[in-house]
């Protein structure tokens, strides 16, 4: 496996040299986790059809809303 | 490069029920907080919640739920931190507190619920749990 110089140079820097393969791994999990998302979202527009462009834009608006009302809440 | 979004969404049984009925607006919130790149969990209380068995009404809710197979564990630092939710609130929902307990365990997160009000009693004062209706 290789990393971009400025991703690794990203992870040591968060993380201790020892605890770099259970980081990664962590981190592999998690995305391995995340991709069945994608394929539930594709089962759903086979069988429902695929969703209109607004309720797309409204799922978009609706994520950044609460993104940020997440961050707000989070400052000091 | 794109920066990955870091939030977690977590679902509960409304939520995935209504995903399952097909709900437009549920399935484009999803949608869209998985396209910025958060992390998506279903609780495997939530599994417990929305699992009635194998027939065709229950189809589109199975396929759901087979996708997310396995579920993240429940550990035991989860089911302590309910513990202590349902203490701090007075609330009697286990399945709700075990549900926020998995929020605050993947912060900074975001819970899509069918019952907000039940759930923001248990968030309590935390800063970096939103919940969400559906």
């Amino acid at each position: 496996m290789t990393l971009e110089e400025s991703v690794a140079a990203e992870l040591r820097g968060k993380v201790p040299a020892g605890d770099v393969s259970a980081f990664v791994l962590a981190a592999i999990r998690d995305r391995l986790r995340v991709d069945p998302v994608r394929a539930l979202l594709d089962d759903l527009d086979q069988v429902l059809g695929p969703l209109s462009n607004d309720d797309k834009t409204k799922g978009e608006m609706w994520w950044s809303e609460t993104r940020q009302r997440l961050s707000s809440i989070q400052a000091p | 490069m794109v920066e990955r979004d870091q939030t977690t969404l977590v679902l509960d049984s409304g939520t995935l029920i209504s995903l399952s009925r097909g709900n437009p607006q549920t399935r484009g919130r999803i949608q869209a907080a998985w396209r910025a790149g958060a992390t998506i969990v279903v609780p495997v209380v939530t599994v417990a919640e929305t699992h009635r068995g194998s027939g065709p009404r229950e189809a589109l809710l199975n396929l759901a739920l087979a996708r997310f197979d396995p579920p993240r564990p429940l550990g035991n630092s989860t089911a302590r931190l309910a513990g202590v939710l349902l203490a701090e609130s007075g609330s009697a929902s286990t399945i709700d507190a075990l549900v926020v307990a998995e929020a605050i365990e993947m912060t900074p997160s975001v819970i899509l619920t069918s019952h907000p009000e039940d759930l923001k009693l248990l968030v309590g004062s935390r800063r970096d749990v939103v919940v969400n209706e559906i």
